[in-house]
C-alpha cells in the first residue's frame, strides 16, 4: 500500500489523558463494590460518577426526572461533593483501597474497535467535567450506571414539581436538596413503597399514593398544586407540591450500547437489558432489576391523543399515531399514520416526528414511544449516540486533538476531482486517480 | 416492471420519476428506506460542479409539491471564512456557480453578523450564495418513498437482493430474499453494495466504502438562512433550530457481506465540536446532544457513475460517490431517462460512465491509500 490517505483516520491517534486497567462508571453500591474488587486484585482502577451534576442538567432532567425540585445548593459543586461522599461512605473505603475516584465526571462516550472503527488499539472512554472533555484508555470496563426514571405522560406531567423516583431519591438522599414538602406518589410496587418510606423518614407529608393503574391528572398552573385520580366511578383529588412518578425504572443502557454490549428486550428485567462482553461487565440496576411494571399505566395515559409524550419537541400520542410532522411544518402525516411505515422502528419514527430528538435525549419519552410502537411486537431499541450527556461545544472542544488530524482536516474526503466540473474529464494522475487536494487546500 | 435495487434517495427518486409517468416500479431495500447515507447527511442542495446542478436548482423549489410531503427545503447558502486562505478557496468554488449565471455576493464581517449572529471577531468575511440550499434528508427520503407508493409503485423493505438473473443479454429477474421479481429493466443504486451486485453481471464498479460522522446541537432560535458553513465543516441550522455539522477525517472500511456495518462514532465528534465552536465562537455554551455516523462510497475519482450498461443492456448502474442527497431530484430524473431512452436529455453525463475506469489497476484502493486499516 502506498501512503495512507492523509485526510483519513489512518495513522491518526486520539490523545489520551491516562490509561487504566479498569474503569467503573457509576458510584452506587454496585459500582463501588466492583471498583474495590478491581483495586484489590491489583488493577489500576478509576471510579467515575457524574454526580454532582453540571447544574444545567437538572433542568434538562438528565439523567433523572428532577422536575425542578432541587434547591439552589446544587449549584455549589464543592458542597454537593461533600454531601455525596457523606451519603455514600463506601467511596472513602474505595479510595483507601487504592481506587482513583472522580466525582462530577460524566462518561459521555465509549469507543471500541469494530468492523467500521479499526483505529482504536484499546477501548476508549470519553469523560468530561464542567470545563473539559478528555479520553482515557482502558482494558476492562464495568458499567454501573443504574436505572433511570420512566415518565407516564399524564396531563400536567411537565409541570415543575413532577419527578421520578430516581430523581426524588437523588434530590433527597444524595444531594440533600429536595425542595418540596408535600408529595403524592404514583405507583404501587416496591419502588413506590420505597419513595413513600423515604419521604416519611425525611419528615415529608405524603398526601396520597395512587397504587393501581388509573387515569391521573396533575393540577397546577405554574407548578404542581395538586393531583386528581379516578377511583372507581369518581375522581378524587388532593393538594400537593410534588408528584413522584414511581411506576417503574429502566436500566440505563446508553453507555453499554456505545460499548458494543448486545441489548435485547426483556420485560422480566424492566425492558431493554444489556449483556456483557469480554471487555465490559455490567452490574447493579443497569442489568435490569425488576420486571417492567409500566404497561398498564402507559396504556391509560397514551390512550389520550393529547397526551404530551415528547416534551422537548412537543409531540403528543396523537401526533405519533398519525405520524404527523413537527408543528413548525404545519403539515399532515400520511393517511395511514404509523401504518405507512411497515415494521415499526423507533429511530425512524423519531426522524419523522422528532419524538425523542430533543435536549433531554429522549430520556423522558423513550418508553412511551416504544410502547406506542410495540402493540404487536417489541420495536427495536432506539439507538444511543455520543455524547450521551449533552455537552457544551466548549467542553467537547477542549478535548486534546492529534496535530496530524488537525493539519489534514478537510471538509469532505479531499479528492480534488470531486470538486472540479464533472462535465470535463477528471485530471490524469497515475497514482491518485482523483488527485488529492494540496495541503493548503484541505480545509474546504 | 422496473426494479430499483436500493431504497436510498437515488433509487427512490428514480422510482418516483418513473412511477409518476405511469411505469410499474418496485424498489427493493434490504432495510428501511433512507436508513443509510441518504438519511444521515448534511442536507446540502448545492453542487455547481455537477452537470445536474441546473436541474437540482430547478427542481428543489418544487419538491414539496411534487412529493406531497414537506422536505424542509430552504434556499441560499452562507459561507464563512476564518482566514484569507479560506475566503480565497470559497471564491474559487463560488466561481463554479457564478460562471453558470448564478449570483453570489461578498459579505464583510458586519454584514455576515447581521445574517449569522453567532459569527465572531475571528471571521474575515463571507459569501452569500443566492443559489443552492438545504433540506431535511430523513424527511425527504421518506417523502420520495410515499410519493412512489402514491403513484402506484411498490416498495419492499427488509428485502435483500441476492442476484440478477440474465437471459440473452438482458436482466430478466431480480432474485430477492422474498422471492424472484420478473423485470424489464433494473437500476442498481445500492450505495457501497453496488459493486457486489454488479460484479456477477461481469462489471467491475470500483468504489471504496468509508465511515463519516456528524454532530448535532440543541436548538437555537432560527436565523434567516440556516445553510451556513465554513472552517472545514458542512452542515446547516435545521428548521427546528438545531445545528447539524460534519466534516473532517473519514475511515475507509471493508464491507462484510450484504449488511452495511453500523456507522459508529469516534472521538472525531469532539473535533467537530471544536471546529464548530471556532466557526461560531459565541456558541460555546450550546450543548451537543447527539452525533451519528454514515457509510458512503467513493469512486476512484470521487465522481458519480451514472451509466446504462451495454450488457445486460437493460441495467443501469448508479453511484453518487458520497454526494447524492442534494442532487437526488435531478439524478432520479436522469436515471429514469437512462432506463427509458438510454440517454439523459437535460444534462451531459458523458464523463460519468463506468468505462472511464476500464484501465483501472486492480489494486487501485491500495495505490490511493484508501484501504481499510488492518483488522
Amino acid at each position: 500500500m502506498s501512503q495512507a490517505d492523509p485526510t483519513s483516520l489512518a495513522g491518526k491517534t486520539f490523545p489520551l489523558r491516562d490509561g487504566y486497567d479498569h474503569v467503573v462508571i457509576g458510584a452506587g453500591d454496585a459500582g463501588i463494590a466492583a471498583a474495590q474488587a478491581a483495586a484489590a486484585a491489583g488493577a489500576k482502577t478509576l471510579l467515575v460518577d457524574e454526580h454532582p451534576l453540571d447544574p444545567g442538567l437538572f433542568g434538562l432532567d438528565i439523567p433523572y426526572l428532577f422536575g425542578e425540585r432541587v434547591d439552589a445548593a446544587t449549584r455549589n459543586a464543592g458542597r454537593m461533593e461533600e454531601r455525596i461522599v457523606a451519603a455514600r461512605p463506601g467511596l472513602i473505603a474505595a479510595m483507601e483501597a487504592g481506587v482513583e475516584v472522580a466525582l462530577g465526571v460524566a462518561a459521555w462516550g465509549g469507543f471500541v474497535r469494530g468492523v467500521a472503527n479499526r483505529g482504536l488499539p484499546r477501548p476508549v472512554l470519553g469523560l468530561a467535567d464542567r470545563e473539559a472533555a478528555w479520553l482515557v484508555a482502558v482494558d476492562r470496563i464495568t458499567v454501573a450506571t443504574g436505572a433511570r426514571d420512566v415518565v407516564v405522560p399524564f396531563a400536567g406531567w411537565t409541570l415543575p414539581g413532577v419527578m421520578g423516583a430516581r430523581g426524588f431519591d437523588a434530590a433527597l438522599r444524595l444531594y440533600g436538596a429536595f425542595s418540596g414538602r408535600r408529595i403524592a406518589v404514583i405507583g404501587g410496587g416496591a419502588l413506590a413503597d420505597g419513595v413513600v418510606a423515604a419521604a416519611r423518614a425525611a419528615g415529608l407529608d405524603v398526601a396520597a399514593q395512587i397504587a393501581a393503574p388509573t387515569p391521573v391528572r396533575i393540577e397546577g398552573r405554574e407548578e404542581v398544586a395538586g393531583i386528581a385520580w379516578q377511583d372507581g366511578d369518581t375522581w378524587r383529588e388532593t393538594a400537593c407540591d410534588t408528584v413522584v412518578m414511581a411506576v417503574d425504572t429502566v436500566p440505563m443502557v446508553d453507555l453499554a450500547e456505545l460499548l458494543g454490549c448486545p441489548i435485547a428486550w426483556d420485560a422480566a428485567k424492566g425492558g431493554f437489558a444489556p449483556q456483557p462482553t469480554p471487555q465490559v461487565a455490567i452490574v447493579g440496576d443497569a442489568l435490569g432489576a425488576a420486571p417492567a411494571a409500566r404497561a398498564a399505566w402507559l396504556d391509560i395515559a397514551l390512550a389520550e391523543d393529547h397526551a404530551l409524550v415528547c416534551a422537548c419537541e412537543e409531540v403528543s400520542a396523537g401526533d405519533l399515531r398519525a405520524l404527523r410532522p413537527p408543528r413548525y411544518l404545519d403539515a399532515a402525516g400520511p393517511e395511514a399514520g404509523l401504518g405507512a411505515l411497515g415494521p415499526l422502528n423507533q429511530d425512524q419514527v423519531k426522524r419523522l416526528t422528532r419524538a425523542g430528538m430533543g435536549a433531554c435525549q429522549g430520556r423522558r419519552c423513550r418508553e412511551s414511544v416504544h410502547a406506542l410502537l410495540s402493540r404487536h411486537r417489541p420495536a427495536p431499541l432506539a439507538s444511543y449516540r455520543a455524547p450521551i450527556r449533552p455537552l457544551p461545544l466548549s467542553v467537547l472542544a477542549a478535548l486534546e486533538e492529534d496535530p496530524a488530524l488537525r493539519a489534514n482536516w478537510t471538509g469532505w474526503f479531499g479528492i480534488a476531482a470531486q470538486w472540479l466540473p464533472h462535465w470535463e474529464p477528471a485530471p490524469e494522475n497515475a497514482e491518485y486517480i482523483g488527485g488529492r487536494l494540496s495541503g493548503a487546500e484541505v480545509v474546504k | 416492471m422496473i426494479v430499483i435495487v436500493g431504497g436510498g434517495v437515488t433509487g427512490l427518486s428514480t422510482a418516483f420519476w418513473l412511477a409518476r409517468e405511469g411505469h410499474p416500479v418496485t424498489v427493493v431495500e434490504k432495510g428501511i428506506v433512507g436508513w443509510e447515507a441518504s438519511g444521515r447527511n448534511g442536507g446540502g442542495c448545492t453542487h455547481p460542479y455537477s452537470p445536474l446542478f441546473r436541474e437540482e436548482q430547478r427542481l428543489w423549489p418544487m419538491m414539496d409539491e411534487l412529493l406531497g410531503h414537506p422536505t424542509e427545503w430552504r434556499p441560499h447558502r452562507l459561507k464563512v471564512a476564518l482566514d484569507e486562505g479560506q475566503l480565497d478557496r470559497l471564491w474559487k468554488s463560488t466561481k463554479l456557480a457564478t460562471d453558470q449565471g448564478f449570483e453570489a455576493a461578498p459579505l464583510d464581517r458586519a454584514e455576515l453578523r447581521d445574517l449569522v449572529p453567532w459569527v465572531g471577531d475571528n471571521a474575515v468575511g463571507g459569501i452569500h450564495w443566492k443559489y443552492g440550499g438545504h433540506a431535511n434528508p430523513q424527511r425527504t427520503s421518506q417523502a420520495y418513498a410515499w410519493a412512489v407508493e402514491r403513484h402506484g409503485g411498490r416498495i419492499l423493505q427488509h428485502t435483500a437482493v441476492r442476484g440478477i438473473r440474465t437471459q440473452g443479454g438482458r436482466a430478466v429477474a431480480v432474485e430477492t430474499s422474498a422471492g424472484e421479481i420478473g423485470c424489464d429493466a433494473v437500476v442498481i443504486a445500492a450505495g457501497p453494495h453496488t459493486a457486489a451486485l454488479a460484479a456477477p453481471l461481469g462489471h467491475r464498479v470500483p468504489m471504496a466504502p468509508a465511515r463519516v460522522e456528524m454532530i448535532v446541537t440543541e436548538p437555537l432560535p432560527p436565523i434567516a438562512y440556516g445553510g451556513v458553513d465554513g472552517n472545514g465543516l458542512y452542515g446547516r441550522q435545521t428548521l427546528r433550530g438545531n445545528l447539524a455539522y460534519g466534516g473532517g477525517p473519514h475511515e475507509w472500511i471493508d464491507l462484510d457481506g450484504e449488511a452495511t456495518p453500523r456507522p459508529v462514532n469516534s472521538p472525531v465528534v469532539a473535533s467537530l465540536a471544536r471546529r464548530l465552536n471556532e466557526l461560531f465562537p459565541r456558541l460555546g455554551h450550546v450543548r451537543v446532544i447527539r452525533s451519528w455516523g454514515g457509510i458512503v462510497e467513493n469512486t476512484p475519482d470521487g465522481r458519480p457513475i451514472l451509466d446504462r450498461l451495454e450488457d445486460p443492456g437493460n441495467v443501469v448502474v448508479a453511484s453518487m460517490s458520497s454526494v447524492g442527497f442534494g442532487l437526488s431530484p435531478a439524478t432520479g430524473r436522469a436515471l429514469a431517462q437512462l432506463v427509458l431512452q438510454g440517454h439523459c436529455d437535460f444534462a451531459d453525463l458523458s464523463q460519468l460512465t463506468l468505462s472511464r475506469f476500464g484501465n483501472l489497476p486492480l489494486d487501485w484502493r491500495s495505490r490511493q491509500g484508501w484501504e481499510a486499516m488492518p483488522a
